[in-house]
């Protein structure tokens, strides 16, 4: 039986164990791979769910429905990753943004590449670039808000993300080149 | 969040994250239920516990109303309304108050023209020697009776003043026939005769004499007054009959008992029965025996049960490990509890009136009094000693020793000294009137040998070492005071028990946090070290009864107990506690057939507890 996201929302306000399970299998795959984005691996990134779930089960009824249910659940999993990561974020030193290296290919593309290449190369990243990546490429947050939330100023959230994104950018064209020599 | 350029480097992630999906464990739901399942219990548990927290302050509050009840509903329990009740002579003592010195009251029956005669007789029987030996002195106090009587209260009036209002005009007929018409109409109810309805006596018709000789005659019969055994037969018919029904339903069971089964009998109870006061307590282990015999010889076994050992028990370790610490069960405290004692006192007003029957019967044919007519019936002083309140600061301190025995439960005892105190307002005394010490009627029933020897001492003390019986003493006396005594005030005469107790209750942990409440209950020993009573400052010396000098208290005493206890714990091993508690006692603490004391008391503890 499908339930509708109002029907589940209210059903979880009520505490019903049902629809708690019915929503979380709805949105638990989904959220479990951006969880991946911010790991290192499925354990720690289960243990996120984990936790991510508890806390939106603890305040859904403190959901306004301002905004769709699913990018409700996706900030507050994001948030639950950024407090698991934050003890990571300084332990390297951060680069000035005119000491990155210059890209090594703007036209670089990713379409031969299935997403779980793509999350291994982000997982291999630095926890703070990694971080940093994420919530620039991908969540889409401007450097002030991704300072803002991680407590950094914009000029390191800018320079670890050029970092993080030069390192991506070799680690692809690393990887293409050994694909290519395997098939040739 | 900004727009992202399309076929940017960062664009091509995003789209490659878009719908990205990956597949839990299947166990991650099982632990998030579990979490949540925790989370609710813990919740649950937060609101269990403020539920708890009002249960405890409302119990602490309840039981503290509950005690003040009991005590207030004890101490106005024996006021004067109720005294009818109570006693038999009380009846007497409401007409003694009512009856107006004139004589307007109707009358009394076929016995009035008797007293006259008996008066004249008694006044034809005193020695005019003895009348003006004493005239002097007579004189001097005649003057007193007055004040005396414009001092007395008004509560005091309804009795004392009409007779002091007639000063120096001061008849013996009618303080006498007051007195007499009292004693006699209990004399005669504890006797068990037939009375005629008379519902007030005429105080200057001689009517009563008859009655005070018959009453005097009956009195002197022991058997028909000594305790009450027709009232205690008839109890125990009524329960024999119940337990005699036992065996008989047990026929119609499947079961058939052995034929030998005992069946209680009438006589098991008339030849072992226990006294009036002891008889259900008697007759519940009297009927859990006919019980048991009757399982025994119908060989009923009970069924072999398999004993699961339940895997839910929590199995303590010797030690507990509590904020990080290793702590004991045991633990010690110091306690100390002011409190609010009431010796409970119940007068037996048959036995009163048949221990006190002589002395009563000198007084009767006597012709007392002056004002104050301190000579009054038993009943009077009954209701003096039931009527005997607390009001002084009683306490109780010591050391206790508790054991944990679970989580929840745990046993405590110890030592403590408990030091009760109550007063007896009373104006029903006799004074010496030479060195003014006064003599409180109700230590008759508390020591009756004491106090006879204190009126011998009292009325023979002007008259020669060789005064020939006490009877005459008495009667000599007594005459005296017809003209002579003083006027009466009331006096407070203080009783200060001693005891140790040994308590041994049960407790049970309501709420386990830093602030933690228990329940507890349980049985104490009191053992009696001595009671002084007297008011050396109202010329009452102080008379002291302890364990060897042959008191009416017994040497040992049992109370129930019942506390409700909230505790702050300081540290893991010191804490503060504040200990309401009610204690009554289970068996009486006095072995007199006349007074019986069954004391209780509300006390607020306040304590301090080691644990180690």
């Amino acid at each position: 039986m499908q339930f509708s996201e109002e029907e589940l929302i209210n059903g979880c306000i009520k505490g019903d164990r049902l629809m708690q399970k019915m929503l979380y299998e709805r949105f638990c795959k989904r959220m479990l791979a951006v969880c991946l984005r911010y790991s290192k691996a499925q354990q720690e990134a289960e243990d996120i769910l984990q936790e991510s779930f508890i806390k939106i089960f603890d305040h859904i009824k403190t959901f306004r429905r301002e905004c769709p249910l699913e990018q409700w659940i996706k900030r507050i999993v994001i948030n639950t990753a950024l407090k698991h990561n934050r003890s990571k974020l300084y332990m390297y030193p951060a680069l000035d943004i005119e000491d990155l290296e210059k890209p090594v290919d703007e036209n670089i593309t990713l379409s031969d590449f299935h997403y779980k290449e793509l999350l291994e190369m982000i997982q291999q990243l630095a926890p703070r670039y990694q971080i940093v990546f994420n919530l620039y490429a991908i969540e889409g947050f401007q450097h002030k808000e991704i300072a803002q939330m991680l407590g950094i100023t914009e000029g390191t959230s800018k320079s670890q993300f050029a970092r993080a994104r030069a390192l991506l950018q070799q680690m692809i064209i690393e990887k293409k080149r050994v694909n290519y020599e395997r098939y040739t | 969040m900004k727009d992202i350029p399309k076929h940017s480097f960062e664009e091509e992630f995003r789209k490659a994250f878009e719908e990205a999906e990956a597949t839990p464990s299947p166990k991650l739901w099982a632990q998030i239920d579990a979490d949540l399942a925790n989370k609710e219990a813990s919740q649950y548990k937060r609101k269990l516990y403020i539920y708890k927290l009002r249960v405890a302050a409302a119990a602490v509050i309840a039981f503290g109303f509950l005690g003040i009840w009991v005590l207030s509903s004890q101490f106005s329990g024996s006021s004067l309304a109720d005294l009818p009740q109570q006693t038999n002579g009380s009846q007497s003592n409401t007409q003694t108050g009512n009856a107006p010195a004139d004589g307007s009251v109707p009358e009394t029956g076929t016995d009035t023209p008797a007293l006259a005669q008996n008066s004249s007789t008694r006044s034809a029987e005193n020695s005019p020697e003895s009348a003006s030996t004493e005239s002097n002195h007579d004189n001097v106090l005649a003057g007193k009776n007055k004040l005396a009587g414009e001092n007395n209260k008004q509560t005091q009036q309804s009795n004392r003043s009409r007779i002091a209002g007639n000063g120096s005009n001061i008849s013996a007929t009618a303080p006498e026939a007051l007195a007499l018409s009292s004693e006699t109409e209990k004399v005669r109810k504890s006797a068990n005769q037939p009375v005629k309805e008379k519902s007030m006596i005429n105080p200057t018709t001689p009517a009563i004499a008859k009655n005070t000789n018959k009453a005097k005659s009956v009195a002197k019969e022991p058997a028909t007054v000594l305790p009450a055994a027709p009232a205690t037969k008839n109890q125990i018919t009524e329960e024999e009959k119940n337990i005699a029904l036992l065996p008989e339903t047990t026929t119609t069971s499947p079961i058939t008992p052995a034929a030998n089964t005992p069946v209680a009998t009438r006589t098991d109870f008339s030849q072992t029965g226990p006294a009036a006061g002891n008889f259900s307590a008697y007759t519940f282990s009297h009927i859990n025996r006919q019980v048991e015999h009757l399982e025994d010889n119908m060989n009923l076994q009970a069924p072999s049960v398999r004993v699961k050992p339940n895997p839910n028990v929590y199995i303590e370790e010797e030690k507990e490990v509590e904020g990080g610490k290793s702590v004991s069960r045991w633990a010690v405290g110091l306690s100390f509890a002011p409190s609010q004692f009431n010796p409970n006192i119940q007068v037996n007003p048959q036995a009163s009136a048949s221990l006190s029957h002589v002395r009563n019967s000198y007084f009767n044919t006597a012709a007392p009094v002056s004002t104050g007519n301190t000579i009054q019936p038993n009943a009077v002083v009954g209701k003096e000693l039931e009527n005997a309140q607390s009001v002084n600061l009683s306490y109780n301190v010591g050391m206790n020793v508790n054991y944990a025995l679970s989580k929840k439960f745990s046993l405590q005892s110890g030592l403590l000294y408990l030091y009760n105190q109550s007063q007896i307002t009373t104006d029903n005394y006799l004074q010496n009137i030479s060195n003014q010490e006064k003599y409180p009627e109700f230590m008759a029933l508390i020591q009756p040998a004491a106090s006879n020897s204190n009126n011998l001492q009292l009325y023979s003390d002007p008259l020669p070492a060789s005064a020939p019986t006490m009877d005459a003493a008495l009667q000599n006396i007594t005459d005296r005071y017809a003209t002579s005594y003083p006027g009466v005030t009331e006096v407070m005469v203080y009783n200060m028990y001693q005891y140790l107790s040994i308590p041994l209750s049960l407790h049970y942990k309501l709420i386990d946090k830093k602030v933690s409440t228990h329940v507890g209950a349980g049985v104490a020993a009191d053992v009696f070290m001595k009671n002084t009573i007297g008011n050396p400052e109202e010329n009452i010396t102080n008379q002291e009864f302890n364990r060897n000098n042959n008191g009416p208290y017994r040497k040992m005493g049992f109370s129930g107990l019942v506390s409700a206890k909230v505790k702050y714990k300081i540290s893991s091993r010191y804490s503060v506690y504040v200990e309401p508690s009610y204690r009554t006692a289970l068996t009486p603490f006095t072995n007199s057939l006349i007074v019986s004391s069954r004391p209780n008391a509300f006390g607020i503890g306040t304590g301090f507890q080691y644990r180690f």
